[in-house]
């Protein structure tokens, strides 16, 4: 056995000190020189003078040597469930977690390496079974695919892979992704693991939203709506679903259908003399308690607009402090989304400090809180356009 | 003068516990397998265990030398053994009360873990040789066991600070003291081997405990070397180190998250290597296992981002890929370095 292993280290290193060849077996020096010199036909000294190194000279002759010591050969692989298992965790742990790496460059690296993955698992669930290098991810491939994980998996790939390449999807294939996606979700228990392929689903469609127009309240509120989706995700999978799929019809229309342009637009009066306005859902917490309005339910934009009825102080108030914001986040000349976010977060605590109102105050410190926590989560940063992927 | 500890991370009072129970898990290391499972499944034992940590304890606190301390811990212990001996004891658990009474005072070493760290640092700069760097030893303090929810025996783990130093880095084993018993020395070389194999002489740009490359891949071609080591660190520890290492093993690859998968998919890569080179280049098994971790090696200095060899290793399947088999095959052949292996295999651009 111990000159089977010298042997074998001898064939696997080539050339080597004794010092070398001696970390890759277990027999003290004397022993290895004994055996080393047993085979002089494979194996000859050179460099005597430096301590002594070996070469293989024949390394045919030494494996015929080992064969004759070693068991009979069976080729041992790992077993098939156990690839897959691992590959497919791992793969989705990737594509989801890459998001937030800061550097574009490793973002892609990483976006491959999880790709490679993938396909690996895909190729053995095709028919033909075919070499998982091959595998493209298309859409022809989603339905050829048998499980509904499996096509989760490859729409968040897919994503991934036009995020970091630059390639935005068109807005029909991406609200049909997105109908997919929402019915596939439903069908599986929604586990932890589920729930992070989920948000990483969110971002990545979101990321690939066409910005509306060079604006920096666009841009707030886009930011604020991604992440207040991808925030739902974990306590209400279904209602998260919905959020985006009316997220992506609503950014999807061009811009002058688009929703998003103002923190606050006033639509029109009701015969009760009361407004009715779109606003950005954060002010809501500035109005103190005394004023009366109420808001609808469904949301204008999920996460980020809301529509409010009101006495019209509600209006002039909201309408003030949506002036104070969008000024002081042009000043601030943030670029990213989560300067912004954070900015915004500033901003509302002074304007609730201005009031001496507690339940102002109490209420804005809550959102405050809330804003301060979307900042800091991290997401698949938004495409902006071929070869500009940032960070978000 | 007040008595100090050689580490940084550990409490004068911490160490000496530590030391007075590694000293004597030292000293009774031929027994350290039979000793854990006493510990499992015997009450006198593991009544024993308790005195022997309760006495060190308080010897620890007690501001002594570390000598002192030892001496105090040796025969308080000694004394309380005595008393358990008197009784009425099943034939088994009194011979190995006796012997271990008979062993706890041998082969005094003044520092136990740097024993071991010496021993595992000197095998693994023979493997890296040039591009091998110095590494110091740190002893810290662990607040609660490395991984809470398993409870497993091994309160122990270690890790090398990221970045090292060009020429040198840092080891830190890092010790739950609460719960550093028999199994949790014995685990001891093979947490360092995994160290000083997978992370010293690493040359990246960061490092990662999700990394397949680093934490399996690697990991497994620690385990490798250390088949190989584990007798020429200690003969004596030996046993108790082998099967601790592989009860470890279990423990860490089984483990839940993103650490254990990296580690399980970096295991399947080092067997699909392995089965290829036997496959595809005839080399006898135990010729493809070790060139598998002489691969691992080389890929382990070169100059390349860590994203770059996890990429390599998800490329690793069966079938290989053509472009894989072909550089994996010229290495073989000796005619192109792991570097240029890397570059070709994963097609990366350099950074």
């Amino acid at each position: 056995m111990s000159k089977e292993q010298i042997l074998a280290a001898a064939a696997a290193l080539r050339q080597f000190s004794l010092d070398e060849i001696a970390a890759f077996c277990d027999e003290q020096p004397l022993r290895i020189i004994e055996v080393l010199e047993s085979v002089p036909d494979a194996i000859e000294r050179t460099r005597v003078d430096l301590g002594g190194r070996w070469r293989v000279v024949d390394r045919d002759h030494l494996r015929r040597i080992l064969r004759r010591t070693d068991a009979p050969r069976t080729l041992v692989l790992p077993r098939r469930e156990r690839d897959v298992e691992e590959r497919l965790w791992h793969a989705e742990e990737m594509l989801v977690k890459c998001g937030a790496e800061p550097s574009a460059d490793q973002r892609r690296v990483l976006v491959v390496t999880a790709v490679n993955h993938l396909c690996q698992v895909l190729a053995r669930d095709l028919p033909g079974k075919p070499d998982w290098w091959t595998v493209e991810l298309d859409d022809r491939l989603t339905d050829l695919i048998t499980t509904a994980r499996l096509r989760l998996d490859v729409a968040v790939a897919r994503l991934a892979v036009g995020n970091v390449a630059g390639v935005r999807m068109p807005i029909d294939e991406l609200i049909d992704m997105v109908t997919r996606f929402r019915d596939e979700t439903m069908r599986l228990d929604a586990d932890d693991r589920l729930r992070r392929l989920v948000r990483g689903f969110v971002e990545l469609v979101t990321a690939h939203l066409a910005p509306i127009a060079e604006s920096v309240v666009n841009q707030l509120l886009v930011a604020v709506a991604r992440r207040r989706v991808r925030a739902q995700v974990g306590f209400d999978l279904d209602a998260a679903m919905s959020a985006l799929e009316l997220l992506v019809f609503l950014l999807g229309q061009d811009s002058e259908h688009a929703p998003v342009h103002d923190l606050y637009r006033m639509l029109d009066r009701l015969p009760d003399g009361s407004e009715r306005s779109i606003v950005y859902r954060d002010l809501l917490p500035l109005l103190p308690t005394q004023l009366r309005w109420h808001q609808q339910q469904k949301e204008r934009l999920p996460g980020a607009l809301v529509e409010v009825a009101g006495e019209p102080a509600v209006s002039h108030l909201l309408r003030n402090c949506a002036g104070r914001l969008e000024w002081d986040l042009r000043r601030a000349r943030f670029q990213s989304d989560r300067g912004l976010i954070g900015q915004a977060a500033h901003v509302f605590q002074q304007l609730a400090e201005q009031g001496a109102d507690r339940d102002v105050i109490s209420r804005s410190d809550q959102t405050r809180a809330e804003l301060i926590n979307l900042a800091k989560m991290p997401v698949w940063p938004t495409l902006l356009t071929r070869d500009s992927v940032g960070m978000a | 003068m007040r008595p100090m500890s050689p580490y940084v991370g550990l409490e004068p009072a911490m160490w000496r516990n530590l030391l007075a129970l590694a000293t004597i898990f030292h000293a009774t290391r031929t027994k350290l397998c039979e000793f854990c499972i006493h510990i499992d499944e015997n009450r006198v034992v593991q009544k024993v265990m308790l005195d022997l940590e309760l006495h060190a304890q308080v010897c620890a606190a007690q501001n002594l030398d570390d000598d002192e301390t030892v001496n105090r811990v040796i025969s308080g212990w000694k004394g309380q053994l005595d008393n358990v001996l008197g009784l009425q004891l099943e034939t088994d658990i009194a011979d190995f009360l006796t012997e271990l009474r008979t062993l706890m005072c041998r082969d005094r070493v003044s520092d136990p873990f740097r024993k071991i760290f010496d021993g595992v640092a000197k095998l693994a700069s023979a493997v890296y040789g040039e591009n091998w760097r110095l590494p110091t030893l740190e002893v810290a303090h662990l607040g609660r066991h490395p991984r809470e929810s398993s409870n497993d025996a091994y309160a122990v783990t270690a890790a090398t600070p990221w970045p090292p130093d060009e020429a040198s880095a840092e080891v830190e084993l890092r010790i739950y003291c609460d719960r550093f018993r028999p199994a949790a020395f014995a685990a001891v070389p093979m947490l360092l081997t995994h160290e000083c194999v997978c992370h010293v002489p690493a040359r990246q740009d960061r490092a990662a405990n999700d990394s397949a490359f680093a934490e399996g891949l690697l990991d497994w071609t620690a385990y490798v070397y250390y088949e190989n080591w584990v007798v020429k660190l200690d003969r004596e520890l030996a046993p108790a180190a082998r099967q601790h290492a592989d009860l470890l093993r279990r423990v860490l690859t089984q483990a839940d998250g993103p650490e254990g998968r990296a580690r399980r998919l970096g295991h399947l890569a080092a067997e699909y290597l392995q089965a290829w080179f036997e496959d595809s280049c005839e080399q006898p098994p135990a010729e493809a296992k070790k060139t598998v971790a002489r691969l691992a090696v080389q890929l382990n200095i070169v100059d390349r981002p860590l994203s770059h060899k996890d990429h390599f290793v998800s490329l690793v399947s069966w079938p290989m890929r053509p472009v894989v088999a072909n550089a994996l095959s010229k290495w073989e052949y000796d005619e192109v370095s792991a570097e240029v292996l890397l570059d070709t295999a994963t097609g990366l651009p350099l950074p």
